[in-house]
């Protein structure tokens, strides 16, 4: 069966976590445990064309500094999501310190960017705005919710219809 | 003792059984050759040559055979974590996993510590934010509160000036009335005073009250079929002759074609142009002032330039605020609410009173404020047409005084001054429409429209009052009046909202 690696960046609590539980196992939990390192999730989708396709998930230990080590696990990756935190706006600046890291020092790999926690309206502080700027430039931004599914199966969608081959 | 070569022994299985060590060596297509190790420790216990060990160890998708890397703190199938050793080994490939859970372990700890208080001290400086702009927020309305009560205490010294000026020239000149021996030219004169001095008292308290209105919510507007072209000529013929008295010229322009009738406030609209042109003739000595007046897409566009000394950028944010008293340093008399007023009255029909320079000097406050074009269906049945009106008001000034003006509209007209005498002229009358005063003595307006309503009566029923209190609004509408009309009300606003109400209830 065919296989990519896909990897989910980001800062700590942003939710990569979670966002790959929803996907994957369709859970949530309320309660916040710190990832390690990095841990791998398979599923098995049906392409458009009726063929399946096996993606292999890296949910990467948040980090805020992009070391060596960090870009070693992206090894192999077909392409990335780049999630920040709706509700806390310096997640956006360190995805974007991450994305310029994996761009100058790995490969200019398709990625969709995922601001998450799009459940918590009243506390949003990352400006429409931003975002549509961001979208000038030709990026694919989403607004999501790990909490209530909103647009995660989506976003992998999207990811895997712009990764090439 | 235990020979050296016992403790290496020893020494070697204590490091193994930390480290776990577990050797998978691998063909090029991933396939298992040879397993050495505790594989099931990190949960591969399963896996048995020859199959492909990707399936089981996903981490290993996206590697190719001849990759060499060391990728640490993997999670395994059992959950615990190992470091991964991948190399070439000749034509195959090695993957060494060793155990990472304690230090995995280890970290957890106090990277879930680090991690929350980061949150909580996120969390700690968004309410502090919330707190300072809420801080910031108090205080500017406290410092506005505090603006405001101080412009009203100089408001309320200056009104005691503005009020006491008219009523000792009313109390002079009844004096004046009291000497027997006065001829009719000097009669003539004092009472012309008295007229005008109450005159202008009456525009003060209208001001104070409007004001008093607009801070409580209570202003309702009444919108009216309107003639745009009567309107102008009447502000046209009302400010040529002051203008002129201070060597000024009063110009007036329509821009484009203007619409017949359109549906406005038009007391309202009147106060506010008569307040802008009215101030700029007080405020220029040469020159002109021009009303400039424009419709298109169903708003009424007004704007009142004149050559004045215009208006200082300093004073610009105070001047639409109730009580200020910029323009009346110069010693000229207006309570400072004029303005005021009118920027609420602006606003609340919809638009935004604006203040700018005039290019060569002057100043120009303009206006677009929604008024849409009324059918000439209703402007055609602009007079009475003989339609039968009942007017029940116990002020027998105001029955002659309507009833006269009425008539001369082509309305066929009876009056009553209460509610018995009004069932009365109504069973004798039959009319089309009834005008029904809501403060009548010993009863009230709204019980008698009720009861017009509970009897079947079906055509117009239009309220006045000297109220423009909202829940007199309410209650008169509740009772089943079609409209409400505020007093004074000009005899043309009368009409045509008779007609209003009588095509209403044509049409409907
Ligand atoms: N309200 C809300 N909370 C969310 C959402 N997604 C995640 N969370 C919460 O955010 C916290 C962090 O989520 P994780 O998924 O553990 O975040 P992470 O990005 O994996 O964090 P690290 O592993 O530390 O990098 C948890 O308490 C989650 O319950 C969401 O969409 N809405
Ligand atoms: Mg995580």
């Amino acid at each position: 069966m065919d296989t990519r690696k896909i990897c989910i960046l980001g800062d700590f609590a942003v939710g990569k976590t979670s966002l790959v539980a929803r996907y994957v196992h369709n859970e949530f939990s309320e309660r916040y445990y710190t990832s390690i390192g990095v841990r791998v999730d398979t599923k098995i989708i049906g392409l458009p064309d009726g063929s399946p396709l096996k993606l292999a998930i890296w949910d990467i230990a948040g980090t805020d500094t992009p070391t060596e080590l960090f870009l070693r696990y992206l090894r192999g990756a077909a392409g990335y999501l780049l999630v920040a935190d709706g509700t806390r706006a310096e997640t956006l600046a360190r995805a974007l310190q991450l994305r310029e890291a994996v761009e100058s020092q790995l490969a200019l790999l398709p990625f969709v960017g995922l601001v998450n926690k799009a459940d918590l309206r009243g506390e949003q502080e990352i400006h429409q705005d931003r975002i549509a700027t961001m979208r000038e430039a030709g990026e694919i931004w989403l607004a999501v919710s790990a909490r209530t599914g909103e647009n995660v199966d989506n976003a992998f969608s999207v990811l895997l219809a712009s990764l090439s081959g | 003792m235990a020979s050296p070569l016992t403790v290496a022994r020893q020494v070697r299985r204590i490091l193994l059984d930390q480290v776990k060590p577990c050797l998978f060596l691998l063909d090029r297509e991933f396939h298992i050759l040879l397993i050495d190790g505790d594989a099931d420790y990190f949960g591969y216990g399963d896996l048995r040559p020859g199959v492909d060990c990707r399936d089981a160890m996903p981490f290993l998708y996206g590697l190719s055979p001849m990759d060499a890397i060391h990728l640490p703190l993997v999670e395994t199938a059992s959950g615990r974590a190992a470091d991964i050793l991948f190399a070439p080994m000749g034509e195959n490939q090695s993957l060494l996993l060793t155990d990472a859970s304690r230090e995995r372990a280890g970290r957890q700890v106090v990277q879930q510590q680090a991690n929350e208080l980061r949150l909580v001290h996120k969390q700690q400086q968004k309410l502090m934010d919330g707190l300072r702009v809420e801080r910031d927020e108090l205080a500017r309305r406290h410092r506005e509160a505090e603006e405001l009560s101080r412009m009203k205490s100089g408001f309320i010294a200056g009104l005691s000036h503005e009020f006491r000026t008219p009523l000792t020239g009313i109390l002079g000149h009844i004096d004046l009335l009291r000497d027997p021996k006065h001829d009719q030219e000097t009669l003539a004169e004092n009472v012309h005073s008295i007229e005008s001095n109450a005159t202008h008292l009456l525009s003060l308290v209208d001001n104070v009250l409007d004001q008093a209105s607009l801070e409580v919510g209570q202003l309702v507007l009444h919108p009216v079929p309107t003639r745009l072209t009567a309107f102008c000529r009447e502000i046209e013929a009302m400010f040529t002759p002051l203008a002129r008295q201070r060597g000024l010229e009063f110009r007036l322009h329509r821009r484009g074609e203007l619409p017949e009738w359109v549906e406005i406030d038009l007391t309202r609209l009147r106060q506010v142009v008569i307040n802008l042109v009215g101030n700029g003739i007080k405020y220029t000595d040469t020159g002109f002032v021009a009303l400039i007046v424009a419709w298109a897409k169903n708003r009424l566009q007004m704007s009142v330039s004149d050559t004045g000394p215009g208006i200082p950028k300093a004073a610009r944010e105070r001047i639409f605020l109730p009580f200020h008293r910029e323009l009346n340093t110069s010693g000229r008399q207006g309570a400072g609410l004029g303005l005021a007023i009118s920027a609420q009255l602006v606003g609340l029909m919809g638009g935004r009173l604006r203040l700018a320079d005039r290019p060569g000097g002057g100043s120009v406050f303009g206006f677009a404020v929604p008024a849409p074009q009324v059918g000439t269906a209703l402007a055609a049945r602009q007079d009475g047409a003989g339609h039968r009106v009942l007017l029940v008001d116990d002020s027998p000034d105001i029955r002659m005084l309507f009833l006269r003006i009425l008539r001369k509209a082509g309305f066929v007209v009876d009056s009553a001054a209460d509610e018995p005498e009004a069932w009365q002229r109504f069973e004798e009358h039959r009319p089309d429409v009834v005008l029904v005063d809501l403060y009548l003595k010993e009863w009230e307006g709204t019980g008698l429209i009720k009861r017009l309503r509970a009897r079947g009566f079906t055509s117009g029923v239009v309220a006045w009052s000297a109220s423009s209190l909202r829940q007199d609004v309410q209650r008169a509408m509740s009772a089943g009046a079609d409209l409400y009309l505020v007093k004074p009300v000009e005899p043309a606003v009368l009409c045509a909202a008779l007609n209003e109400v009588l095509h209403r209830r044509i049409a409907g």
